[in-house]
């Protein structure tokens, strides 16, 4: 687990950088970016000792907007670079941060493996159910009934992508879903998240109001999930398994062992090249 | 998710003033990531307003300063302060946004906001059994009914948003 401060000493302003974000405005991905700089603040963490990486799509912009470390990577790959950071450098608090798209759809392997190696990092798939970047295509979360792009004018005909329980079947070690309407509640999941040891899984629900205009709604329909938090995956499965997706809180906190290798000290260039020598 | 506020909880002046502080600071910041947004968005005219806005919430922040001036603040993580559920008060509502809306609609949001800190202060002002808190939360609340009252005389300057005032020519559109 990352060593943690008590005292804020960093503002969430200081977490954020001067690019002005390119998001549609009304874009739920704006509280998102509020929601990580203020549980960043509250963390006490340093902007040297942290990192945001991302793969692609609107949402994976978001490490060009905070004044961290960044790796806005390749579509999908975003976890693989994370986990290969963590590991290398397991003193630094690493964030991944990306879309439902580019999270379980072009990266959707590598987010069962990211569950199951369970390396001490907090994944925050911003979840609109839409290719927002790409205008406007079905997501593996989208409602098979979503008709609205003329890609699939009948509706996908596919049950959505159901991350959390995926997530849980395949091991991850904190998992939780928060709403982009309350940033200030996101802002805790998030801080729980990065404090928990181990792969730590945040769905936020945040509206795409370009091609999903009608998640306007969510800020009448999404609420606090009716929980406790459990530790006992059976639990959690059957309560995820029952639930519409709407619902937010902590709904699991496991305690699985991380998966932190051993590092060499240190190694020569010489040893590095001799690895490649052909 | 509903915005409970539970204001009788806020027992000392320190607590409040850092309350306000954050009030306004959070005003001014989502003033000016819209204004940034209409900017980048080709809607000038809306950006300068609520650009305006926020310049008008750091001068309010800045009072709150003064006024706390020798006083040490409480820090207050996020999800602690008296609004409970979601966003401070006075901060703009994002999902009333459009990058096509109108100086009308964008003051009626800057109006609907002022509103939201007047019934948070007015309710302090109620709830709050310190006199001085009281004093201040009466003081505050009075300067956010003026707001809305010049916000209500503003907007009348500009017509009403036409029936297609979201009528994109060339909108972000689907893949053909």
């Amino acid at each position: 687990m990352t060593a943690i401060n008590e005292t804020p000493t960093l503002t969430a302003g200081d977490f954020k950088s001067d690019y002005r974000p390119v998001w549609c405005p009304g874009c739920g991905h704006y509280s998102v970016l509020s929601s990580l700089t203020k549980a960043l603040a509250e963390l006490g963490v340093t902007r040297e000792n942290t990192a945001v990486i991302s793969g692609i799509g609107c949402s994976s912009r978001i490490p060009a907007y905070t004044n961290v470390y960044g790796f806005h990577s390749v579509h999908g790959r975003a976890l693989p670079v994370a986990i290969g950071l963590k590991v290398a450098r397991p003193d630094l608090t690493v964030i991944v941060a990306g879309g439902d798209g580019d999270g379980y759809s072009i990266g959707g392997n590598h987010f069962l493996h990211a569950c199951r190696r369970n390396v001490d990092l907090t994944y925050i798939v911003m979840d609109n159910q839409v290719y927002g970047m790409t205008k406007g295509q079905a997501s593996p979360t989208t409602p098979a009934d979503w008709n609205r792009s003329k890609l699939t004018p009948h509706g996908t005909g596919v049950s959505p992508f159901h991350p959390l329980a995926v997530a849980l079947a395949a091991g991850a070690n904190f998992i939780a879903r928060s709403f982009a309407g309350d940033p200030n509640g996101t802002a805790r999941v998030i801080s729980e998240a990065v404090r928990h040891p181990g792969f730590a899984m945040v769905q936020v629900l945040s509206p795409c109001v370009t091609y999903q205009p009608e998640q306007k709604e969510w800020k009448t329909t999404v609420r606090k999930a009716d929980i406790v938090t459990t530790s006992e995956p059976d639990l959690a499965a059957r309560w995820l398994m029952a639930d519409d997706g709407l619902s937010t809180g902590v709904m699991y906190v496991g305690h699985r062992p991380v998966y932190r290798p051993d590092l060499e000290t240190s190694v020569g260039v010489d040893a590095l090249e001799a690895a490649f020598a052909v | 998710m509903n915005d409970t506020k539970i204001s009788g909880e806020i027992h000392t002046v320190e607590e409040f003033l850092a309350h306000a502080l954050t009030l306004e600071n959070e005003a001014a910041e989502g003033y000016q990531e819209i204004g940034d947004a209409m900017a980048v968005h080709n809607n000038p005219e809306v950006a300068e307003l609520f650009c305006r806005f926020a310049r008008y919430g750091r001068k309010h922040a800045d009072e709150v300063k003064s006024l706390a001036a020798g006083l040490t603040l409480p820090h207050i993580a996020p999800w602690d302060f008296a609004w409970q559920n979601g966003e401070s008060p006075e901060t703009p509502s994002m999902d009333k946004v459009h990058y096509l809306m109108t100086p009308a609609q964008a003051l009626t949001l800057a109006m609907r906001a002022e509103r939201q800190a007047y019934g948070f202060y007015a309710s302090v002002a109620e709830a709050s059994r310190n006199p001085r808190i009281r004093e201040l939360a009466t003081e505050f609340a009075a300067e956010e009914a003026e707001h809305v009252r010049l916000l209500t005389e503003w907007v009348k300057k500009y017509p009403d948003p036409d029936q297609d005032w979201d009528f994109d020519p060339d909108p972000p559109g689907m893949p053909e």
